[in-house]
């Protein structure tokens, strides 16, 4: 057995009790550093330890009654999902399918495709954030990003560039209805999200926001019959930056007012 | 709607606790969820219990990490107050400690932002906490290690703790961090790394001074 092997066996739960092998006995003879990384392993600290008053002085200050649990996680992602459903929906009954109409049967698979799987993803992470100790196989931020990435690489590659003379005006009507469409979505989640922990508000609501900026973005690629890169990159993109931002910031103050109801309680 | 009662707590009282109480059992990690759903429940027993069980734990975590020593009855009972407050989002089935060190760190990094804030307001820049300051040094072993501890990084030295104040295994370490198991080996086989190096150098340079 080598340093390395025995750190695994210290990551075991128990392993500051169990018995060690022969191996391990072995290896603890001839490693110095590694007998007295065990030795501390193995260790306690006797002043580690709440007196019982305090035990107490906490016990006694919370009074206890009954709560609902949380649902379970598949079926708070299914009322998110059809949450972001109703919203897509509701857009574009009241805007429109011309965009849907003008885009190529490539551009039309990649785009829907990846939009779903970014929402899809989006959602996955705002339900873990609701309680606190999610597992995750990937870190959230770097699947965020990834996807958020894939998303604007398709939008420049797929389609094509044309001048337009009214760029700024289409883009920031484009712009406009997509956050709206946004803040919609984001006021059907937010009847969901207030029963969350919220031990992080700022990235719980910078994702929520981004899950909300993908249904905005969903419903302005299915209205918006402007094919040019630039427009869709920047202003349909660009709402979903927005979005997220925006969702940011509202994490930002539920944190402060967190903060100050917590002072508050103290006092 | 009524409960079932926590019935057993005679049984639990009668379990002495080791030096390492949950070392490895499965049955009294198993013992400590059903505490916390008694908990949801409204179970006053049960939630007394689960405080008496699990608080030399989270006290333990908030004194190994430097700059709370003073702190860590404060951020112990805050930690219980958020607990309360967010009890409804622990999921029966899941591992209850990763979810309440999950708090106890939120807690912890809460207070230590609050602290900077503080000092910097006061613009008492010289009295701001150094978060790798160590812990005064003692010389018996363990105390001598808990004081290299404090001087790794921040994410290695919460990791070592969490693992051996825990006793998690790396799966719940991940949850309570909010990192992925990978993160989680990397960084505690870094800090073994450090330790063993640290220690070696410290030989070397007492068999030098003879």
């Amino acid at each position: 057995m080598n340093c390395s092997e025995l750190d695994d066996f210290r990551n075991q739960p128990g392993s500051a009790h169990a018995s060690l092998s022969p191996a391990a006995q072995r290896h603890l003879r001839e490693c110095e550093a590694c007998r007295k990384l065990q030795e501390f392993w193995q260790s306690k600290d006797p002043d580690a330890e709440p007196s019982p008053e305090m035990l107490s002085k906490i016990a006694e200050s919370i009074f206890i009654i009954p709560v609902t649990p949380l649902q379970s996680e598949g079926s708070l992602y299914r009322n998110l999902l059809l949450r972001l459903a109703i919203a897509v929906a509701a857009g574009a009954a009241l805007l429109g399918a011309a965009g849907w109409h003008a885009m190529a049967p490539l551009q039309l698979v990649v785009d829907f495709t990846l939009l779903a799987l970014g929402s899809v993803l989006s959602a996955r992470f705002v339900v873990r954030q609701m309680a606190p100790a999610a597992l995750y196989a990937l870190p959230p931020a770097l699947v965020k990003v990834s996807i958020s990435a894939a998303i604007l690489a398709e939008l420049l590659l797929l389609f094509p560039y044309a001048e337009d003379p009214a760029f700024v005006i289409r883009g920031l009507k484009c712009w406009s209805l997509a956050l709206l469409a946004s803040t919609f979505a984001a006021i059907l989640f937010a009847g969901m999200l207030r029963r969350a922990a919220w031990l992080s508000p700022t990235s719980e609501g910078a994702a929520a926001g981004l899950l909300a900026g993908f249904g905005g973005l969903i419903v302005i690629e299915i209205y918006c019959p402007v094919l040019d890169r630039a427009h869709r990159g920047l202003w349909h993109f660009g709402a979903t930056l927005t979005a997220a931002l925006l969702g940011l910031l509202a994490g930002i103050l539920l944190r402060h007012h967190l903060r100050k109801s917590d002072a508050l309680h103290e006092h | 709607m009524n409960f079932p009662r926590f019935a057993d707590e005679t049984k639990l009282e009668s379990t002495k606790r080791e030096s390492k109480p949950f070392a490895s059992n499965d049955a009294l990690r198993r013992e400590l969820d059903r505490l916390m759903e008694f908990y949801q429940q409204g179970d006053q027993k049960a939630a007394r219990t689960l405080i008496t069980r699990v608080s030399p734990m989270l006290f333990s975590f908030f004194l190994r990490l430097p700059g709370n020593q003073n702190h860590a009855s404060d951020l112990l009972q805050e930690t219980w107050m958020r607990v309360h407050k967010i009890r409804h989002t622990y999921r029966s089935g899941q591992p209850v400690l990763p979810w309440l060190y999950a708090i106890a760190r939120n807690i912890r990094t809460d207070a230590y932002r609050k602290r900077i804030r503080e000092a910097s307001n006061e613009q008492a820049m010289e009295f701001l906490p150094e978060p790798n300051a160590p812990a005064p040094v003692s010389t018996d072993l363990p105390s001598r290690i808990a004081a290299l501890i404090s001087t790794l990084p921040e994410s290695q030295r919460e990791v070592i703790t969490m693992l051996k104040e825990g006793d998690m295994s790396l799966e719940e370490v991940a949850r309570a961090t909010g990192s992925t198991v990978g993160s989680v080996k990397q960084k505690a086989h870094r800090a073994y790394q450090k330790l063993r190096q640290t220690m070696r150098q410290a030989s070397s340079h007492e068999d030098a001074c003879g």
